[in-house]
């Protein structure tokens, strides 16, 4: 635990002289926060109009017993993404140390 | 490994810093978990702490594939190589993406409503993977229905940490021995190959096209830039183009659009992420080439090809690609790709330029310089296409100008040459530049 709390440290530490000790890089996070936030709401913008379509063509008494399956499908397809994508990161971010 | 850490607390490290930190899962989850979950809950008026709870539940729930991923990597990595099952995952990936990109971009709604009425169907084969029903039984439960959120909850807490447990577990008994193994066995060590004369330029190409590959990071973002592709592409394929007017301004966007990821595509693998932190980075990389015999002239030439061939194969196919979701005529496709070549030929000179830049850059130049050199190929292909489409739009923008009685054909006439001036001018000149600043480069 002792070391967990020391690598968690340096981690920080690195992170801190990194990125914040310079108004230059607070600008910067700051920039890339700001630009995160206009993505989502564009990406979320244009998911609520597909699901408006979406929507529209299920039977409105149907629409109760849909959402899991809307959820379902979301979730799904989320974790098919993770799954290939850690898969495709791994070398990276796990195994730069070793090449079995 | 040399520290005196144990190795399943550097795993959990690792895993709960990828799991929080890596970019590419705080990109999946943005664009593939949280705003279609928003959006859904925005239409369907779910209450706000629908909104609060979604971070951790995403949170907890991704850190299931995420682990089951980890798992498969270990057992695959007995049977592969790891350079195989990092193409095979690559190409995986853009499936994905680009299949959820083009259900959600090009209004698929028809074929998702029998995808949904075939999960209604199966609903028990879907309730037996336990942390996916979980959880969607926790986001129906938090839009208001009278479920109970405890157990739910608490049983998909129990399904994430046992995976870690395992994970870890699989961890101590797998890798970490081979790995021991490895480092312990003699027979690890790589056989050196002769190395072949490179004398022919597909040669060439290829051996820096090997490298660059390696450097999986960029590689990520040049896939990347393939996925905006077909983003446009099924943009585009869905919008009908009835006015014959805006042909030559979507043949200018094809041009800018393909232009430019091609560019960033051959280009972005050949700058090494140490390049953007370590000031010595490009005399690492340089200073065998520097120390060669060979000419300045003979050096850029090479670059410059070793950037452009590569593109001639992407151009031939994005371009009619981006032609055919435009639908546009056939008779404009052989001036398209004459004035795509043109301009890449001098973009990657442009570029080939910037690359050299990087001996004279120092930690005092300015941000907007920086920032002007790096997105100068860009800027200068937009400036080639405006000048080119000038004469085709002169009608309409004649009134910002002071030259309102000119000629139509001899706006055109004069924004023609402009560009080929320009783009020429820009090419030839930076090529010349890239050889002042390898003979001023010093080891």
């Amino acid at each position: 635990m002792k070391h967990l709390t020391l690598l968690l440290q340096k981690e920080f530490r690195v992170f801190f002289n990194n990125y914040l000790q310079s108004p230059k890089q607070i600008s910067k996070t700051m920039g890339i926060f700001l630009a995160v936030l206009f993505l989502i709401a564009l990406l979320v913008n244009a998911f609520r109009r597909w699901f408006d379509n979406l929507i529209e063509l299920i039977a409105p008494e149907l629409i109760a017993a849909t959402i899991p399956q809307l959820f379902f499908l979301i979730l799904s397809w989320l974790s098919l993404i993770i799954f290939v994508s850690v898969l495709m990161d791994c070398r990276n971010k796990f195994f730069h140390t070793a090449d079995l | 490994m040399a520290t005196p850490v144990n190795p399943s607390l550097i795993f959990s490290f690792r895993f709960i810093n990828f799991i929080l930190f890596s970019s590419s899962i705080l990109f999946q989850l943005l664009l593939f978990g949280f705003a279609p979950l928003i959006a859904l809950g925005i239409v369907l008026n779910a209450p706000w702490y629908f909104f609060l709870f979604l971070l951790p539940v995403s949170y907890i729930y991704l850190s299931i594939p995420a682990a089951l991923s980890l798992f498969l990597i270990i057992f695959l990595l007995r049977f592969f190589p790891p350079k195989k099952l990092f193409q095979i995952a690559g190409a995986l990936n853009l499936l994905v993406t680009g299949l959820w990109l083009f259900f959600v971009f090009s209004s698929q709604e028809e074929i998702l409503t029998l995808f949904l009425n075939f999960i209604a169907q199966q609903e028990w084969l879907i309730k037996l993977l336990r942390p996916l029903s979980k959880t969607a039984e926790i986001l129906t439960g938090l839009l208001g229905d009278t479920i109970n959120l405890g157990r739910p909850l608490f049983e998909l807490g129990i399904m994430a940490v046992l995976i870690f447990f395992l994970a870890i577990f699989v961890m101590q008994k797998i890798y970490y021995p081979a790995f021991d193994r490895i480092l312990t066995s003699a027979h690890t060590q790589k056989k050196v190959k002769n190395h072949q004369k490179i004398t022919d330029i597909p040669n060439l190409v290829s051996a820096h096209w090997k490298i660059a590959f390696r450097n999986y990071e960029m590689a990520q973002g040049a896939l990347g830039m393939i996925t905006i592709f077909i983003i446009y592409f099924v943009i585009m394929i869905n919008i009908s183009l009835e006015d014959s007017s805006l042909h030559s301004l979507f043949l200018l966007l094809n041009l800018a659009i393909c232009g430019i990821i091609t560019h960033l595509v051959s280009y972005i693998l050949f700058v090494p992420p140490a390049f953007l932190t370590d000031k010595q980075a490009p005399k690492k990389q340089f200073w065998l080439l520097k120390a060669s015999p060979l000419s300045p002239k003979e050096i850029i030439r090479s670059f410059w090809k070793i950037y452009f061939i590569p593109q001639i194969p992407l151009g031939i196919i994005l371009l009619p690609l981006a032609h055919i979701a435009t639908n546009l005529s056939w008779a404009l496709f052989p001036w398209a790709l004459v004035i795509f070549f043109l301009m890449q030929a001098a973009i990657t000179a442009v570029s080939v330029l910037t690359v050299f830049l990087e001996f004279v850059q120092t930690s005092n130049t300015p941000f907007i310089q920086k920032f002007l050199r790096e997105f100068s190929p860009m800027l200068i292909s937009v400036l080639f296409l405006l000048f080119l489409g000038l004469g085709q739009y002169y009608q309409n923008l004649s009134f910002l100008f002071w030259l309102h009685p000119l000629n139509n054909v001899v706006v055109n006439t004069i924004g023609i040459a402009a560009a080929i001036i320009m783009i020429s001018a820009s090419g030839i000149k930076s090529l010349k530049k890239a050889e002042e600043f390898w003979e001023r480069f010093q080891l």
